[in-house]
């Protein structure tokens, strides 16, 4: 990282970042603990440097932090307090970062929009009256309106990514398993992943190399797997770069998304890769799997909330219905739909049709994906289909579960993916996804930085 | 488009109330992701195959517990000596 | 048709607590009867965002297990969800083994008063025990979690059982098998240890009739009980024409009756749990050394030491009567005569007052002691269970021994005794020269009482022969 900001004072940065904050007229914001911030700041400045001092934190509302309310955007967790910090942040803590506070997001990061927050929606610092994308959608706006320089989200099927896109910040989502989901309200586990959103590539990265690793406190995080290929190539010189060809012709694609995808090859062209074409698995089966497999984890994730041991609960004479009761007032439209949706998928009957067959699916998606990552080292691909669209525009949840066809392949094959902004489209920010095999998030930001710097 | 006794039985499952939802429009928009899904009939499919990682393991040593009145401060219903309380069962 | 011609199916499902400090999935302790809720954490509780990491000894005491019953060890397993709501199932949902257990088949050899039976197992697979719930008078129910994600290994027989006496002679050998393992304490009285039942009748020959699962069988007396009481109801149903109904019925007290609350059709929706990579089978699991088994140490008892399976069965029934006979073995008393010491004199003694063998008031090298002497010939028959009572009485084996005096077996001092009594008793002489040799007895008896009942019976009898041929008139 070039310089730490506000020349590494970490009461400088906490102070920045509350006058940009002003009174947060995004909806940014779920909680911002001011008071604990300049603490935590001033006490930083007293002690030794460190790498990430300077750089003020925001964290989404579903990682936990000790003390401070954890939410998930839902009002069943409206006055959750955990004891426990999430091992993400807590190593970017130990690195320096300050938390300023918890973002929005929509429930239980159900969602593309942060519509679905039963704390009311964020807004598009770009636009107002855009939709930030979702599900990380205030931890993109905090990046974008400039309130910090690092933020932390969580991607499932593009939770990280297609909100990076509609703000035009940096977003990596990383390998599932190479950050630690401890203190991440899960939402479906075998996708969930932890990851950094920033301003530019290289600070992305420092929050990433701070949280990576295995964790005595979550048996999937893991350290990238030993004869796994090459490590991070030194130079774009010579770097295989495929275009995700059939992606970027498809129909109803933005023709501004078109045209970034198009400059961006040109612009690694021209800095020395080796770019060619590369067929990618149609989006339409992953997404299928994802709308089997996503669900159904959360239904089961989600049988916690119960009302026993914490959380809001709504009273009744016998058990069933204070369960009932309590679920149902407590969860949103969206959670309430793909509860159901996931009970039913696994439901005797027809887990075969549904649950055994996206598995399936799974395999084969991520099996192909592979196979293209055999050959390249990194795929250059679309993020989103166009850019933000407005406020309360999409009503239909499927038209919204389409904004994420392309951010949800990688994450059903469990790839690194990095979203960088390179430039706008009808005064919106647009940009282009790179994905890589496995525990490749170095290949990715060698290529991210190459973009991000403009040219060619 | 899942059929109306199939829902119920499906909320009850997942423990969801339905009273005061419009079960028509749950139903079409339940329906209209189970079309999306029809795509899985055309995909190609595998075998699930096995995880390469290994799995670390925890060593078998006591970790104390959070302190006690944390826990339970957030519960809605606690009884005097610290246990959950719930509704029975049955009334 | 007869009553007798129902043949019995029987299945057991064993829930077994491992003897792990901490718990199947976080680091809380696993100690029985701290107050509620005090050994829980934001794992065990199910709190959001937190996750499960495996207990590694749990894992290494499950194998242990499956090692002891020959079951087949596939390199890799996995962990599922099992799906439903309950107030003591703080996740809502069960990690445990569904598809691919830790451990397929394997069989426990079961004695049953004298006959070898084998019991072949169908699979055991780790899971987490759920919390306890416990229904109170104010219309709520209280829950505490301290049990909540204890490890358990489920051991499942196959429906191979024909009776409620085979069904409590392979829980009881299961149990000495655990403890023996050092696996599990196999407490019954405080859940470490528990057991469902799946029973029904059929024609022999016929395919399975519908089975009833029996829950709430807390000692090894329920279970007995609980199968006797199913068996007769089921046989009645059957026998009056009726159908069987497949449900899950409680033992209270002198009847089963139909489990209530939990209606609701079971649909457990099970999926391979995410936030668990399958778990490997490690090498060093497989390389630790096992103790001499039950059954193993049952078949050396009747195979080198020449016991009956009878007395084998008894001798090995647990490990704290095992223990008691190596023990006088290794006091130098012979393998028989200790079964039959042991099982017959001291087991009788304790059971008569409802002691176990680990409460006896007597010591396996003093009850040899014992033993030794009787086999030597320094000890009657009856001067050795006099011994005995002073021994059950508290006594050292040489305090009772030497009260109870030696065997005469001094041939001067039997050969005055004889010639005494052979002096005193002219006409019976003469009768035994005539051919009447019954009144050898009556000799005997005289010798005896003459030496306090002390007198070594086989060589009296031997001098006696010798002293009334000298006498015989020429
Ligand atoms: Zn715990």
């Amino acid at each position: 990282m070039s310089g730490a900001p506000h020349g590494g004072s970490a009461l400088a940065a906490v102070e920045a970042a509350l006058s940009a904050l002003g009174d947060d007229p995004c909806h940014a914001f779920l909680e911002v603990d001011h008071d604990g911030a300049r603490r935590r700041a001033t006490a930083l400045d007293a002690g030794p440097a460190l790498p990430l001092r300077g750089h003020v934190l925001a964290v989404k509302d579903n990682l936990a932090v000790a003390g401070l309310r954890c939410t998930a955007g839902s009002r069943l967790l409206a006055d959750y307090v955990p004891g426990h910090t999430a091992t993400a942040v807590e190593r970017l803590v130990a690195q320096g970062a300050v938390i300023l506070g918890k973002t929005n997001l929509d429930e239980f990061g159900m969602g593309s929009s942060t519509e679905a927050s039963a704390f009311g929606p964020t807004l598009n610092p770009r636009a107002l009256d855009r939709i930030p994308g979702g599900s990380s959608g205030g931890s993109a706006a905090a990046v974008a309106a400039g309130v910090c320089r690092l933020a932390l989200g969580s991607d499932t099927g593009g939770s990280i990514r297609q909100p990076a896109a509609y703000c035009g910040v940096v977003g990596l989502k990383p390998t599932w398993g190479a950050v630690s989901r401890f203190g991440l309200v899960a939402y479906a586990s075998s996708l969930d992943t932890v990851g950094p959103m920033a301003p530019t590539v290289a600070e992305a990265m420092a929050a990433f190399r701070a949280m990576r690793g295995p964790d005595p406190r979550d048996a999937t995080a893991r350290e990238r797997p030993l004869g796994s290929g090459p490590s991070a190539p030194a130079s774009i010189k010579g770097l295989r770069v495929g275009v995700a060809e059939g992606w970027a012709a498809a129909a109803g694609l933005h023709p501004g998304v078109r045209e970034a995808v198009a400059r961006a090859a040109d612009r690694l062209a021209s800095a020395g890769a080796d770019v060619r074409a590369v067929a990618l698995p149609e989006p339409d089966a992953a997404l299928a799997a994802y709308y089997v497999l996503a669900p159904a984890e959360a239904s089961s994730n989600l049988a916690r909330y119960d009302g026993v041991r914490y959380g809001a609960r709504v009273p009744a004479p016998d058990l069933l219905g204070m369960y009932e009761r309590t679920r149902s007032a407590g969860f949103g439209p969206e959670v309430r739909r793909r509860v159901l949706l996931g009970t039913f998928t696994l439901s005797a009957g027809y887990k075969d049709a549904y649950y055994g067959r996206a598995q399936g699916v799974r395999a084969a998606v991520r099996a192909a994906f592979l196979q293209c990552l055999a050959g390249v080292d990194v795929v250059l691909a679309p993020t989103v289909p166009g850019p933000a669209p407005r406020l309360g525009e999409l009503t239909d949840p499927v038209q919204l579960y389409l904004l994420d066809v392309f951010t949800i392949g990688p994450s059903l094959a469990g790839l690194p993916a990095l979203h960088v902004p390179t430039g706008a489209a009808d005064g919106l920010p647009v940009g282009v996804q790179l994905l890589g095999a496995p525990f490749a998030e170095e290949t990715l930001a060698l290529a991210g930085e190459i973009l991000e710097r403009g040219g060619p | 488009m899942i059929d109306e006794a199939t829902l119920r039985h499906v909320a009850r499952l997942a423990r969801i109330d339905l009273a005061g939802l419009d079960l028509e429009q749950l139903r079409g928009e339940l329906g209209r992701v189970l079309d999306l899904l029809a795509a899985l009939d055309r995909a190609d499919r595998l075998d699930v195959g096995s995880e390469e990682a290994t799995m670390a393991l925890r060593p078998d040593v006591v970790i104390p517990s959070a302190p006690l009145s944390e826990l339970l401060a957030a519960a809605p219903a606690v009884s005097e000596d610290g246990a959950f309380l719930v509704p029975k069962v049955l009334p | 048709m007869t009553a007798s011609s129902w043949e019995v199916v029987i299945g057991l499902e064993v829930h077994c607590q491992l003897l792990t400090a901490t718990k199947l999935f976080c680091g809380c302790s696993t100690r029985f009867g701290a107050a509620p809720n005090s050994q829980t954490c934001p794992v065990c509780l199910g709190h959001p965002g937190v996750l499960p990491v495996l207990n590694a000894e749990a894992v290494r005491l499950a194998v242990r297990l499956a090692r002891a019953v020959g079951g087949t060890l596939p390199p890799e397993s996995v962990f599922s969800r099992k799906n439903y709501f309950y107030p003591d199932l703080p996740k809502g949902y069960q990690i445990t083994q569904y598809e691919r257990p830790f451990c397929e088949g394997g069989e426990v050899e079961v004695s049953l008063r004298g006959v070898r039976l084998v019991v072949p197992l169908t699979r055991i697979h780790l899971e987490e025990d759920a919390g306890k719930s416990t229904h109170g008078g104010h219309g709520l129910t209280e829950v505490d979690l301290n049990r909540a994600g204890t490890p358990l290994v489920e051991i499942v027989s196959e429906p191979a059982l024909r009776s409620s006496d085979e069904a409590a002679a392979y829980l009881e050998e299961l149990r000495n098998l655990v403890r023996t393992l050092g696996v599990s304490d196999g407490h019954l009285e405080e859940g470490s240890f528990r057991c469902d039942a799946n029973v029904s009748l059929r024609r022999p020959g016929a395919p399975l009739g519908t089975r009833v699962e029996l829950k709430n069988l807390n000692s090894f007396t329920f279970v007995k009980k609980a199968i006797d009481y199913e068996v007769a109801r089921q046989r009645e149903v059957l026998e009056e024409g009726g159908a069987v109904i497949q449900e899950t019925r409680l033992w209270d007290e002198r009847v089963t009756r139909p489990m209530r609350g939990k209606e609701d059709a079971h649909d457990y929706r099970y999926f391979p749990e995410p936030d668990l990579l399958p778990l490997r089978l490690r090498s060093e699991w497989l390389a630790d050394a096992l103790p001499e088994l039950p059954g193993t140490r049952r078949r050396r008892y009747v195979d080198a030491l020449g016991l009956s399976q009878y007395d084998a069965e008894v001798l090995t029934a647990d490990s704290a009567t095992s223990a008691f006979f190596e023990a006088m073995l290794a006091a130098g008393a012979g393998p028989k005569a200790s079964a039959n010491w042991l099982a017959n004199e001291l087991m009788g003694r304790l059971n008569t007052e409802g002691r176990s063998v680990s409460a006896s008031p007597v010591a396996p090298q003093d009850l040899a002691a014992l033993v030794v002497r009787t086999q030597d010939g320094r000890l009657s028959s009856k001067l050795a269970k006099e011994a005995f009572s002073r021994l059950w009485a508290g006594e050292s084996a040489a305090a009772a021994i030497a009260a109870v005096g030696e065997v005469v077996s001094d041939s001067a001092a039997l050969e005055a005794a004889i010639a005494d009594v052979l002096g005193a008793s002219p006409d019976e002489v003469a009768q035994f020269h005539a051919g009447k040799t019954k009144v050898v007895g009556f000799f005997v008896g005289r010798i005896m009482k003459a030496l306090q009942g002390k007198a070594d019976p086989q060589l009296t009898q031997a001098l006696l022969l010798a002293a009334l041929e000298a006498r015989r008139p020429t």
